[in-house]
C-alpha cells in the first residue's frame, strides 16, 4: 500500500512488522497491523486513545509480546522481541513520562548507564563534560551542564531524554511515544530541529495525537483507529480536515449510533448547583468559569496537561485554586481538604484508581463502606455488623460488582470491579456532587456501557456531575454539555445539539475550525 | 480446609504459644504452676501496653520509639510532683498528670509527624533520647516510698492472688478489639495504613486520625510506666531501656504488618504472652542473662521471616484454592 503510494522507492527497509496482533482478555488492542518503517523516514502513527498507540509501541519496545505475527529487524524475523533484544536490534524508545536521576547532573545523566571511561577504568567527567557542552550547543539548548536533573522542568527533562537517545545512544530505529505532549513550544521546537538533522541515518516512528505535528514534521503518517492501520499516507497528501476525518472514522455511527445511554436531561436551570467564577492556578489553568445544575453531567474535553484534573482536584479540595470561586448550591466553599468536600457533599473519583481509590488490602465491604461508617453505628456507638452486611450487599447488586463474596479483598477483583468499588464507595455518601475523573479509564468495554449507563440514569437522580474521560466517545454518549479544555483554558462550552466529534478532536489540541465551530448563543 | 489453614495461618501466634508451653511444661520445673503462669501474665502488663501502642502506629503505616522513653519520663513527672515540687499532691491526680504528660508527647509527634510531614523515625528518635536524658536530670537516683495509690495499679493484687496489673491488661487488649474491629476510628487506622492516599482521597481527615494515633500511643506509654513503677515500687531512670525493640517483636510476632493495614488485637496479646514465656522460662532455666538477651534478637529476626513469609503463605494457599475451583469447573462443565 505504501511502496504504490511513493514515487521513487529506494530508501532502505530497517523494520517491518507483519500482521502483528494483540489480544487482552475482553479486546483485541492491536488487530493485524502490518507496516515498513525505512532509513530517513519520519514515520507518524496517529489514532485516538484507546486506538492501539500504545500497545503497538509496547510490542516494539519488548515491554509486551504480541499474540500473533512478526517483527522483522534487518531481514531477522522475531515471534516477540524482549527488552533487551530490541535494544540489542537497535530499537530505542523515548517513553512519554521522562525517568531521571533527580540529583544527577545533565552530563551525567545523559551517558547513564554508560559512563565513559578514561584508560584507567576511572570515569572520564571531563570528556563527558566537553562532549555535553558541544552537543547542546549543537541543537541550541541553553541548559547550564551542571544542573541537576530534578531542578529542571518535566519539558527539559523529556528533551534531555530525547536528546541523549539521537545523540549518545543513537540507535537506528527510534520511537518517540509522544514525546512532545510534555514539551513547552521552545522545546518543541529543538526536538523538531534534531530530528529533521538525525533523520537520513535513522528511521523514526513518531506517535503523537496532535494533528498539526504529524502534518508537520512526519513524511508519511499511519491511522490507527480500534486496533487496526486504517491507512497509511504520504502526509503532503493529507490536511487537519481529512486526517481527523481518518482518526474518527465514520462520525455518523459513532456519533450517534450508540446514544441509548442518553436521555433528555430532567435539569432545569433555576437549579444551579455549582458554579466555578474564574478558577487560577499558576502554571496549571486560568480564568476556569462553568456551571452545573442538578442532573446535568458537564464534560472537561482536554489532552493531558490541559488542566482537566486539576480543576476536579480544585474542586473536591485535594489542591486548592491560587484564586477564584467555587459556589456550591448558591453558597461560596473553600475547601482546603478533601474531608471538607465530601462532608458537603462533594465526591471525588480519582483518575488513579489503585493509589488513590481503593485500599486493596481491606474487604470489598470495607471499602464500599468506608465513608459511610457513621452512619452505620448502632446504639452503643460500634459499628453494627448487620448494618454493614446490608448496606454493602445494596452496593454490590447496584453496581454488579462480581466477586466470590462481600469479604473478598479488593486486591483480588478485576480493574472494572475495582472502579466499581469506588463507585459504589462515594455512591453510598449519596453526594449532590460527583467529580467524576477518568472513570472509564483501562476498563473492558461491557463494564464501560454499565458504568457509563450507572452514571448517566442513576448518578444524576439527585446530583450534577463532571466528567472527564480518555475518550471522547464516552463524553458524547452522556454529557449534556462539554468544555473544550486547551492549555488550561477553556476555549468553548458545547451544547448537546452541537456535539461534533471533529470539532472536539481538533479543539483539545487548540485548533479552532471555523466551518465546524457552532455559533454563540449570544 | 483452606478456612482451616488460613486460620491456622492467622493466628499462628497462638500454635507457637502453646508448643512453647507444652514443651516447657516438661523441660522447665515449676514453669506449669498457677503461680508462674500468673507472674507469666505479670510480667507482661508493661510490654504488654507498648506492644497495643506501638501496634496502633505500626497499623498507620507510622512508628514510634519515644514510647520508650515515656515509660520513664512521664511518671517521674508524676513522681517528682508528689515527692519532690508539691509535697502532698494527690497521687490520683499525679497518675491524670502521668498520662497527660504522655499524651502531649504524643501530640507533639503526631502533629510534626501528619502536618509538617517529618519522617516519623527521626521524630520519635529524637524524642526517645531527648526525653531519656531529661529523665537522667531529673532523676538522678531511684525513689522510693511512693503514695500506695499511685502504686496501687502495678503492684496490688485482687482475688486468687491476680495482679490488677493482668486485669489491666486483659481489659486493655478488649477495648483494643472493640476500637479495631467496630468503631469508624478504628477502621479508618486500617484504611490508612492499607493506603494513606486513598484515604486522604476518599475523604478521611487523615492529619487528625495520625496525630490522635500518636496521642494514645503516648498515653499508653505514660500507663506502661505506671504499672512498671508500682510493680518495682520505685522509679528508676533506666526504666523501659530496650524495651521498644520488644515492643515491635511483640507487634509483628502478633500479626501486625510493618507495611501497615494489618494487625489484631488478640494477635498482640499472643506476641506480649509469647515473649513473656520466653523471657520467664529462660530465667527459670537458668540461662545466663546475656544469652537470654542474645535469645531475645534472635526471635526478632525470627519474626521479621515470619511475617515476610505468611503473606507469601497466604497468597499461595488462596492462588491453590482458586486452581482448584477453576479445575472444577472445568469438570463440571465437561460432564454436563
Amino acid at each position: 500500500m505504501v511502496a504504490e503510494a511513493r514515487t521513487a522507492n529506494v530508501k532502505q527497509v530497517v523494520l517491518r512488522i507483519n500482521g502483528l496482533t494483540k489480544i487482552f482478555p475482553g479486546t483485541v488492542a492491536v488487530d493485524d497491523i502490518s507496516m515498513e518503517f525505512r532509513l530517513g523516514e519520519i514515520h507518524g502513527i496517529i489514532g485516538k486513545n484507546g486506538a492501539g498507540k500504545t500497545t503497538l509501541v509496547s510490542i516494539l519496545s519488548g515491554v509486551i509480546s504480541p499474540s500473533e505475527g512478526e517483527i522483522i529487524v534487518d531481514g531477522q524475523a522475531f515471534k516477540r522481541l524482549s527488552r533487551i533484544e530490541a535494544k540489542k536490534q537497535g530499537i530505542d524508545i523515548v517513553i512519554q513520562e521522562p525517568q531521571v536521576i533527580p540529583m544527577s547532573a545533565v552530563y551525567e545523566s545523559l551517558f547513564l548507564p554508560d559512563l565513559l571511561l578514561k584508560r584507567n577504568r576511572l570515569i572520564d567527567w571531563k570528556e563527558m563534560r566537553r562532549q555535553t557542552a558541544s552537543i547542546l550547543s549543537e541543537v541550541g539548548l541553553d541548559v547550564p551542564i551542571d544542573a541537576r536533573m530534578g531542578d529542571l522542568s518535566i519539558s527539559l527533562q523529556q528533551l534531555l531524554a530525547i536528546i541523549r537517545s539521537f545523540y549518545i545512544t543513537d540507535s537506528p530505529i527510534v520511537v518517540l511515544d509522544e514525546s512532545s505532549a510534555s514539551l513547552s513550544e521552545s522545546d518543541r521546537k529543538i526536538l523538531f530541529r534534531i530530528i529533521r538533522k538525525k533523520k537520513q541515518d535513522k528511521a523514526i516512528i513518531y506517535i503523537s495525537h496532535r494533528t498539526d505535528e504529524i502534518l508537520s514534521v512526519c513524511d508519511l503518517v499511519t491511522v490507527l483507529r480500534d486496533g487496526k492501520a486504517v491507512r497509511t499516507e504520504l502526509v503532503r497528501n493529507l490536511d487537519d480536515n481529512k486526517i481527523s476525518s481518518l482518526i474518527i472514522g465514520n462520525t455518523k455511527r459513532v456519533n450517534f449510533g450508540v446514544l441509548r445511554h442518553y436521555e433528555e436531561p430532567r435539569h432545569s436551570h433555576d437549579s444551579q448547583l455549582l458554579r466555578v467564577t474564574d478558577l487560577n492556578y499558576v502554571g496549571k489553568y486560568s480564568d476556569i468559569s462553568f456551571t452545573v445544575s442538578k442532573g446535568e453531567i458537564v464534560g472537561l474535553a482536554g489532552l493531558r496537561g490541559s488542566g482537566r484534573t486539576e480543576i476536579m482536584k480544585a474542586i473536591s479540595g485535594i489542591d486548592p485554586p491560587h484564586s477564584g470561586i467555587i459556589e456550591l448550591q448558591g453558597k461560596e466553599v473553600d475547601f482546603q481538604e478533601p474531608n471538607r468536600a465530601f462532608a458537603n457533599g462533594v465526591a471525588y473519583l480519582p483518575e488513579e484508581r489503585e493509589k488513590e481509590g481503593i485500599i486493596d488490602i481491606l474487604s470489598v465491604e470495607k471499602n464500599l463502606n468506608l465513608l459511610i461508617l457513621k452512619k452505620l453505628r448502632n446504639r452503643l456507638g460500634f459499628i453494627g455488623k448487620r448494618q454493614e452486611e446490608r448496606s454493602s450487599e445494596k452496593q454490590i447488586q447496584k453496581f454488579e460488582i462480581v466477586c466470590v463474596n462481600s469479604q473478598q479483598e479488593v486486591k483480588y477483583l478485576s480493574g472494572g470491579n475495582k472502579q466499581k468499588v469506588v463507585f459504589g464507595k462515594i455512591y453510598s455518601g449519596d453526594p449532590i456532587l460527583y467529580l467524576l475523573d477518568e472513570p472509564t479509564k483501562g476498563i473492558d468495554i461491557s463494564t464501560k456501557i454499565v458504568l457509563l449507563e450507572m452514571i448517566r440514569k442513576e448518578l444524576t437522580k439527585n446530583a450534577g456531575i463532571v466528567l472527564t474521560s480518555p475518550g471522547l466517545d464516552d463524553l458524547m454518549k452522556i454529557c449534556d454539555r462539554i468544555a473544550i479544555l486547551f492549555e488550561g483554558r477553556i476555549l468553548e462550552i458545547v451544547q448537546r445539539k452541537d456535539f461534533d466529534e471533529k470539532m472536539f478532536y481538533l479543539g483539545i489540541q487548540g485548533i479552532v475550525a471555523q466551518s465546524t465551530m457552532p455559533e454563540k448563543d449570544e | 480446609m483452606i478456612r482451616i489453614k488460613l486460620r491456622v495461618l492467622e493466628n499462628l501466634i497462638w500454635v507457637i504459644l502453646a508448643a512453647l508451653i507444652i514443651v516447657n511444661a516438661v523441660i522447665t520445673p515449676c514453669f506449669f504452676t498457677y503461680r508462674n503462669l500468673l507472674n507469666i501474665l505479670y510480667h507482661s502488663a508493661v510490654l504488654g501496653f507498648l506492644i497495643i501502642a506501638e501496634s496502633l502506629c505500626l497499623i498507620t503505616g507510622n512508628f514510634d520509639l519515644s514510647i520508650e522513653s515515656s515509660v520513664a519520663f512521664a511518671p517521674a513527672i508524676g513522681v517528682l510532683m508528689m515527692m519532690r515540687w508539691l509535697p502532698g499532691f494527690n497521687p490520683i491526680v499525679a497518675i491524670v498528670l502521668t498520662l497527660v504528660v504522655g499524651g502531649t508527647i504524643g501530640l507533639v509527634n503526631g502533629i510534626l509527624i501528619s502536618r509538617f510531614e517529618i519522617n516519623p523515625f527521626l521524630q520519635t528518635l529524637s524524642f526517645l533520647i531527648i526525653l531519656r536524658g531529661l529523665t537522667y536530670k531529673l532523676i538522678p537516683m531511684s525513689i522510693f516510698n511512693l503514695p500506695k495509690a499511685f502504686i496501687f495499679l502495678g503492684s496490688a493484687r485482687v482475688f486468687f492472688n491476680i495482679p490488677v496489673a493482668v486485669l489491666v491488661m486483659l481489659a486493655g487488649v478488649l477495648l483494643l478489639h472493640l476500637m479495631l474491629t467496630r468503631t469508624v476510628f478504628g477502621r479508618y487506622l486500617i484504611a490508612i495504613g492499607g493506603n494513606e492516599r486513598g484515604s486522604f482521597i476518599s475523604g478521611i481527615n487523615t492529619k487528625k486520625v495520625i496525630t490522635l494515633v500518636f496521642v494514645i500511643s503516648g498515653v499508653l506509654a505514660a500507663f506502661a510506666g505506671i504499672l512498671a513503677v508500682g510493680r518495682q515500687q520505685s522509679i528508676t531512670n533506666a526504666m523501659g531501656e530496650g524495651l521498644v525493640f520488644m515492643a515491635f517483636a511483640g507487634a509483628v510476632m502478633g500479626g501486625v504488618s510493618l507495611n501497615g493495614g494489618a494487625g489484631t488485637a488478640l494477635g498482640m496479646l499472643g506476641g506480649v504472652l509469647v515473649l513473656g514465656v520466653i523471657d520467664n522460662s529462660l530465667t527459670m532455666l537458668g540461662v545466663d542473662a546475656f544469652m537470654v538477651y542474645a535469645t531475645k534478637g534472635l526471635l526478632i529476626f525470627v519474626a521479621i521471616i515470619l511475617d515476610n513469609s505468611k503473606i507469601k503463605l497466604r497468597e499461595r494457599i488462596l492462588f491453590n484454592e482458586e486452581l482448584k475451583k477453576v479445575s472444577r469447573r472445568a469438570e463440571h462443565s465437561n460432564l454436563t
